[in-house]
């Protein structure tokens, strides 16, 4: 069986992240340029499943998001709090030498279970997803997040609420 | 990029910004369209994936809030995504 180093935060100086090949260029391309940079903005952290000899097999990047609901302005006439915080899984790409091993579904779980911790010590009501395409968005809904716009095929933004995570994490314990 | 069918985008440029991407693009050896669309698509990535805000239209605001204030429920499809057998093995 294939061995694999638990989720890591990306080490740029320990990840070997050349040979990484999810078959989207951006994502490739991103993680090779752009993710050490990006750590030191704070904007994203990024954080890596490796092989045995620490080459990069999948990542995902998080980063603190506000759900507005401005646009129903009566919700937040009520008192509710506006922007909703929110964890924003803005990417998730794994390597087609690894595909449909379940590596990826691993990567989420790692983010899912440290929204539940974040909302236990602060708030953090939702994990929010961007679908690439149609497919990437058929693939989160099969993770059981829901599309926020369900009848429009274009809307390829999904969430799970930290509710729901920590009551199916629980059970499954 | 999976696309089935290839789309014309017009896009206006004045001529010093054409002369600008014109020499970027032959530095990175494509021709203009492709490097305009590998370059406006790695930026609109970026932008989709460290939003610091979402913005919500008013029928998904009023549902995601209805969703908020429901009790806690166990997620099925999440529940079975996580039981299923890995088919790898952790290191550390």
């Amino acid at each position: 069986m294939i061995e694999l180093h638990r989720p890591a935060l990306l080490d740029p100086r320990r990840h070997d992240r050349d040979r990484f090949d999810s078959g989207e260029a951006v994502l490739d391309e991103w993680l090779r340029r752009y993710a050490g940079q990006n750590r030191r903005r704070d904007t994203a952290a990024t954080w890596v499943i490796a092989d045995v000899d620490d080459l990069v097999v999948a990542y995902v990047s998080v980063a603190m998001t506000g759900i507005d609901r401005s646009a129903a302005p009566e919700i937040v006439a009520k008192g509710a709090p506006d922007p909703v915080p929110a964890l924003l899984l803005g990417r998730l790409a794994v390597d087609r030498r690894y595909a449909n091993l379940g590596i990826g579904t691993a990567l989420v779980a790692h983010v899912l279970a440290t929204a539940v911790e974040l909302n236990e010590k602060a708030a953090c009501r939702a994990v929010v997803v961007t679908a690439l395409n149609a497919n990437a968005r058929a693939w989160w809904e099969r993770l059981g997040f829901h599309p926020f716009e369900p009848d429009d095929p274009d809307q390829l933004d999904l969430y799970l609420l930290t509710s729901e995570i920590g009551a199916t994490l629980k059970r499954a314990r | 990029m999976s696309t089935t069918k290839e789309e014309r985008l017009q896009i206006r440029v004045g001529p010093a910004d054409k002369a600008l991407l014109e020499r970027a693009a032959a530095a990175s050896h494509l021709n203009v369209s492709a490097f305009v669309v590998q370059a406006a698509a790695a930026k609109a990535e970026e932008i989709l994936a460290e939003r610091s805000s979402i913005r919500l239209t008013r029928e998904a605001a009023l549902a995601f809030t209805e969703a908020l204030e429901r009790p806690a429920e166990v997620n099925d499809r999440l529940a079975t995504a996580m039981r299923r057998q890995r088919t790898f093995s952790w290191l550390d």
